[in-house]
């Protein structure tokens, strides 16, 4: 593992100081790999505090081009960046903030060909895909190769948040064994929300990597801005799951 | 007895509100409660909490308290109970 270095220890000396973390936590994140997948309204807020965070090596997938539609949200494309790839505009920002960053940028959003060499990269997922058949890949997958997987995902101003551990807590296949029918898209979103599930996101990811405090393993966050209310919800393990009950 | 249906996604913004009581028969499992939702309001939010063959859409995360109910024909509700049903999100 690489030692962290004196300017790093200055740069993350306020966080080091957390009780369970210190500059062991510090140390694990700097030699840690993060995909994020998409850098959308809540990817590019968990990119960027896993970036402020120290995390050594971002794997960042996202196809296309930044819109002005992306604006209100997507807090890594810029108004100059319009009509460019929206990786490139991701990767330019995250490098800004922090240059030590080691970042693999993905013009292609996740498939299912091309899951399980994204997966790979990575010692963890945080999944921000606005499509279920995206997140149903990388699931798979992380659940396939045996590593955590963060399941983060807002709509209007609710969101939810859980951790996948493979053979440890329920998947995603456990919790919606086929895909909703219902869910299109496109949603009503502010940046204010994808944001803040985001950081929780983020969070979840920096505690599994550092190996301290409680995440959500078996649990399910539930956040309703419009209320401001937050619930957590013990989830089960599906015993037939396609996905996790042989793994 | 008197039960809480708390709901949430798309499911609460086509029912236009996130909680509702339904007044339900001593002994009603979460099933024949979501099916009681279900008999009140239109075709489109029967889609949502029920499949082709009336039972409880796989898709939806219910919970009573906070702890899930993966069998919803096998949970009996008590009064006062809060059923929570998460409509699947996947913004991101
Ligand atoms: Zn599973």
């Amino acid at each position: 593992m690489h030692p962290l270095t004196d300017e790093e220890r200055a740069v993350y000396e306020w966080q080091m100081w957390s009780p369970g973390f210190g500059e062991d936590g510090q140390r694990r994140l700097k030699n840690a790999s993060v995909l994020v997948s998409r850098c959308g309204g809540l990817g590019s807020v968990v990119a960027y505090e896993l970036a402020a965070a120290g995390v050594g090596r971002l794997v960042l997938a996202h196809a296309g081009v930044v819109k002005p539609s992306d604006l209100n949200r997507q807090l890594l494309m810029t108004h100059a960046w319009l009509g460019r790839p929206r990786v490139e505009s991701a990767r330019r920002r995250l490098l800004e903030l922090n240059p030590r960053l080691d970042i693999v940028a993905v013009q292609e959003n996740v498939s299912e060909e091309n899951a399980a060499g994204l997966v790979a990269q990575a010692d963890l997922t945080v999944d921000c895909a606005p499509l279920f058949s995206e997140r149903f890949a990388m699931n798979r997958q992380s659940v396939a190769q045996a590593k955590p997987i963060v399941e983060c995902a807002m709509y209007d101003l609710e969101a939810t948040i859980t951790t996948v551990v493979p053979g440890r807590t329920p998947c995603l296949a456990c919790l919606h064994p086929s895909e909703p029918p219902q869910w299109k898209r496109e949603f009503p979103v502010f940046g204010a929300v994808s944001g803040t599930v985001g950081c929780m996101a983020a969070m979840e990811a920096i505690k599994v990597i550092a190996g301290f405090g409680d995440p959500l393993l078996g649990r399910m966050a539930q956040i309703d801005l419009r209320d401001m209310s937050f619930r957590t919800f013990d989830l089960q393990r599906d015993e037939s799951c396609p996905v996790c009950a042989s793994a | 007895m008197q039960v809480t249906v708390r709901c949430s996604g798309q499911l609460r913004a086509a029912l236009e509100t996130s909680s509702l009581g339904l007044d339900l028969p001593a002994g009603t499992t979460v099933a024949e409660a979501i099916a009681a939702m279900a008999d009140d309001h239109g075709a489109r939010i029967r889609s949502m909490l029920l499949d082709d063959s009336g039972a409880v859409q796989r898709t939806l995360v219910v919970a009573v308290g906070s702890a899930q109910v993966t069998d919803p024909t096998a949970h009996s509700l008590a009064d006062g109970d809060t059923l929570t049903v998460l409509h699947p999100i996947s913004g991101g």
